[in-house]
């Protein structure tokens, strides 16, 4: 167990209502969450706890089994847990790539050949090593948060949360962002990543639905996506492969109505064509 | 158009000056400077000067017109300089010897031209221009980040009466960082406002200096918003200030900077030894 | 008759310097008034590069814009009228906002068109009306308003000056689910009631299929098509050709035919999907 909040409850100091009721969630080395809300549901409120940059009004967050409020720790929880933004400009320190990437490390005073290592190590992570004398603005919005990530990986991290850093992409750089994300995973760092597209819930391992700060669903991708119902109100839906399974089966044909990905939709109507 | 303006004018290539130590530059172009300054008009100390000057710029790969982009924003002020104390400066005035051996003062109404304010006209031209031209040299061969480095590490001395050298420098560097990012968006902002009809480009001062307000407005709170964010990545890396922090990129003095250090040595004692003894005054 | 008619234009960004680089090569179009027309590309396409030249805010290095049959180049009045007539919506307008009001900034436009008095209110109040801004938000400051509400008040400001023609650059970018269908059902409405014609870029291949009766396809600075919406996704293989993301439905309908199931291949809806299956499943059930 990686992180842990205990009746999580915060409150912004303008805020009318709490953003966050009470929230009791755990979240596993090695897994990966998609954490899904629309705006305003509390999501990213609960990133920002996971690495102490809000400490929580009442209830206690732990990582690793240190409390985010120990202030003399907080150096070791942010090195465990990384941030990536929204925002690909407003994240990216250094005026050359690798420069950018070296940011954190300098900050934790690792050694200069050391660092150098870790840089060479997270830019081949994220496949950007022929850009790394490059300036950030010459990059594409896809490239500047692989940058980003490579700058999280360069401090050896536990877990990297990921709040809403692909919505201002395009296509192309999501896509790149998501596959960056499954072979971090693979490789055995925790992923979280907050969001409100579908497509990307269907990717992880488990699917947390949030809403008004409480946490409305909380399965494998599967198990969320069977309440379409529940998904609706929460101001989101499913992808559209599972919306037309449920409506073929909706008129009385025999279908597998439980897809999440394409590939099992094929699947799904194949079954259903050759019976 | 505002994507035209290049930031700290480096000029990429690859020769002997590029390759310096940045702190070695940075010093050395105070030790040019200086000799700019010793040299005098009245001895060969000129010509040594405008002489080195071609020579940094040919070691460096760097193309002569260069200088010329680079003296091209001052030639106003040079030129307003020059008429002034070619016009104006009181002295021994100077006088055209005609055909028929009639001797004229040059003096009208209240301009007169002077043998000093000829040497000081000179003087003015190539003084600043050498001046220009050395310190333009250390932006060509220097990226700004290097020189950020270069300052931060020889002012590091400072930290301990609680100078913030640190803080200067990363100042630079977001101020470095973020300048391509601003430029752009302010192309886009006013893109935007010329898309609802907004005139930038005429009417009166009052008009325009208004006209701006939409634009300036929108920048800025981007630019807040911006350091904002900023500010939070920051402290999601860990970024605590300048104690403890180490630096990836290390910078090392070599052999090479030992050569261009002597030669500039050389150079500066030249000019000093030619002004002391005032060598080549028969010259002119 | 066509309301924007592009003749082989051309633009090249940097002309004359080693970072030059062409935008639109010979590229010719010609969009008749009233439609509902999507533009595709990738990102560097040169889809931002065509709608800026909509209003002269660029100008083409090669060949003509012209707006209801005039040459927007012609001479610099005509230039300035036209400009207005093309209301053009950037990427995250939002941060184009500026006045103390969110009814001030809606009212910028109008007014730097020259409208005052009572016929300002009215298009003020109008376009508020159809960006779904209530009388209350016209009074706050556009920086007390949530993401969404900066987005709708942004665009009102265009929609408040009547264009003929509205052009929207990704104007659900970056909101969440409920943010994107308020703003692309607001502009579906605005379209209905206005009868303009409405030129909307976007990358999600499902809101382009859902709101145009047009499709624009650009690829490295050319037209690859242009068509009825129908006609541009039954060529929906030349769209995967070039890398551009088609909508899940139809991904799934290409993997059917590629396995020698007998599906339209133009399918981009769940309906359509749901019609095509009914379709084929009866007909098996007949042999």
């Amino acid at each position: 167990m990686l992180i842990e909040t205990e009746n999580l409850s915060y409150k912004y100091p303008r805020g009318k209502d709490n953003a966050l009721n009470g929230i009791n969630v755990t979240i596993n080395k090695g897994e990966f969450t998609a954490v899904v809300g629309h705006n305003g549901s509390g999501k990213s409120t609960l990133a920002k706890h996971f690495n102490a940059l809000l400490l929580p009004d009442a209830g206690v967050v732990t990582v690793d089994g240190v409390e985010t409020a120990n202030q003399g720790q907080l150096f070791n929880i942010r090195t465990k847990i990384g941030m990536v933004f929204q925002n690909p400009d407003n994240q990216i320190v250094g005026t050359v790539v690798e420069e950018d990437v070296a940011f954190g490390p300098e900050n934790l005073g690792i050694a200069p050949d050391e660092i150098a290592r870790r840089v060479d190590k997270a830019l081949a992570t994220v496949d950007m090593e022929q850009y790394r004398k490059r300036a950030p603005h010459q990059l594409s919005g896809g490239q500047k948060q692989r940058v980003s990530i490579a700058g999280i990986l360069a401090m050896n991290p536990e877990c990297i949360v990921l709040d809403e850093a692909t919505s201002m992409l395009d296509p192309k750089g999501r896509k790149e962002l998501l596959q960056a994300m499954t072979s971090l995973n693979k490789s055995g760092t925790t992923i979280v990543n907050i969001t409100h597209f579908m497509e990307e819930a269907a990717i992880a391992d488990r699917v947390i639905i949030m809403k008004d700060g409480n946490i409305l669903l909380d399965g494998t991708p599967r198990e969320v996506f069977a309440d379409r119902e529940i998904l609706l109100n929460a101001g989101l839906d499913v992808p559209p492969v599972s919306r037309f399974v449920k409506e073929i089966a909706g008129l009385g044909l025999e279908i597998n109505d439980n897809v999440i990905s394409e590939q099992e939709c094929v699947e799904a109507i194949e079954t259903l064509l050759n019976r | 158009m505002l994507k035209d303006i290049t930031i700290g004018q480096y000029y990429p290539s690859v020769s002997f000056v590029h390759n310096l130590d940045p702190r070695t530059k940075l010093l050395l172009s105070f030790v040019f400077i200086a000799s700019v300054f010793i040299a005098r008009p009245y001895n060969i100390g000129y010509a040594i000067i405008i002489l080195m000057t071609g020579a940094l710029y040919i070691i460096s790969k760097i193309p002569v017109k260069m200088i010329f982009k680079g003296l091209k924003p001052i030639i106003p002020i040079i030129i307003f300089t020059v008429v002034i104390n070619l016009l104006f400066l009181n002295g021994e005035i100077v006088e055209i010897r005609w055909i028929d051996g009639e001797t004229v003062p040059l003096r009208w109404w209240i301009f007169k031209i002077t043998y000093e304010g000829i040497n000081y006209a000179v003087t003015i031209i190539i003084r600043i221009s050498c001046l220009i031209a050395g310190t333009s040299l250390l932006t060509y061969t220097t990226r700004p980040m290097e020189l950020t480095d270069a300052i931060e590490t020889l002012l590091s001395p400072l930290k301990k009466i609680k100078v913030p050298v640190h803080e200067f420098a990363m100042m630079m560097t977001i101020a470095l960082r973020f300048i391509p990012t601003l430029i752009d968006e302010t192309d886009k902002i006013m893109s935007a406002q010329k898309a609802r009809g907004a005139c930038l480009d005429n009417g009166t001062l009052i008009q325009r200096a208004k006209a701006l307000i939409p634009i300036l407005i929108p920048l800025m709170i981007s630019a807040f918003r911006r350091a904002d964010e900023l500010a939070l990545a920051m402290e999601c890396r860990c970024y605590n200030g300048g104690e403890g922090r180490t630096k990836f990129k290390q910078l090392r003095i070599s052999a090479r900077d030992m050569v261009a250090a002597s030669v500039m040595i050389l150079f500066l004692s030249l000019v000093i030894i030619v002004n002391k003894f005032n060598i080549g005054w028969f010259l002119v | 008759m066509a309301v924007i008619e592009i003749q082989n234009l051309s633009y090249i960004y940097n002309p004359g310097t080693p970072s030059a680089r062409v935008a639109l090569k010979d590229f010719s179009i010609s969009i008749e008034a009233g439609k509902f027309v999507g533009i595709i590309g990738h990102t560097g396409s040169g889809k931002s590069t065509l709608i800026q030249h909509f209003n002269g805010l660029l100008k083409p290095a090669n060949g003509k814009v012209l707006i209801d049959g005039i040459d927007i180049w012609e001479d610099k009045k005509t230039l300035k009228k036209l400009r207005l007539e093309v209301g053009l919506v950037f990427q995250y307008p939002e941060y184009q906002l500026f006045e103390e009001t969110v009814e001030k900034d809606i009212a910028f436009g109008p007014l730097n068109m020259g409208l005052e008095g009572e016929e300002l209110n009215i298009s003020v109040e109008k376009a508020a009306q159809f960006a779904g801004i209530d009388s209350e938000m016209l009074k706050k400051s556009p920086f007390e308003l949530s993401g969404g509400q900066k987005r709708r008040a942004a665009i009102a400001g265009v929609l408040a000056m009547h264009p003929k023609i509205l052009v929207l650059d990704e104007p659900a970018a970056g909101l969440d689910p409920v943010g994107r269908r308020m703003i692309l059902e607001q502009i579906k409405n605005y379209h209905k009631e206005q009868k303009n014609t409405v030129i909307l870029v976007s990358h999600s291949m499902e809101d382009i299929a859902k709101y145009a009766t047009e499709v624009l396809v650009i690829n490295k600075g050319e037209k690859l098509m242009y068509a009825p919406t129908n006609d541009v996704f039954r060529q929906s293989a030349k769209l995967a050709e070039i890398g551009l993301a088609l909508p899940q439905i139809t991904r799934v309908f290409h993997d059917l035919i590629e396995k020698g199931y007998p599906l339209r291949p133009d399918i981009y809806t769940i309906a359509d999907a749901k019609n095509e299956i009914v379709r084929i499943v009866r007909e098996k059930n007949q042999i």
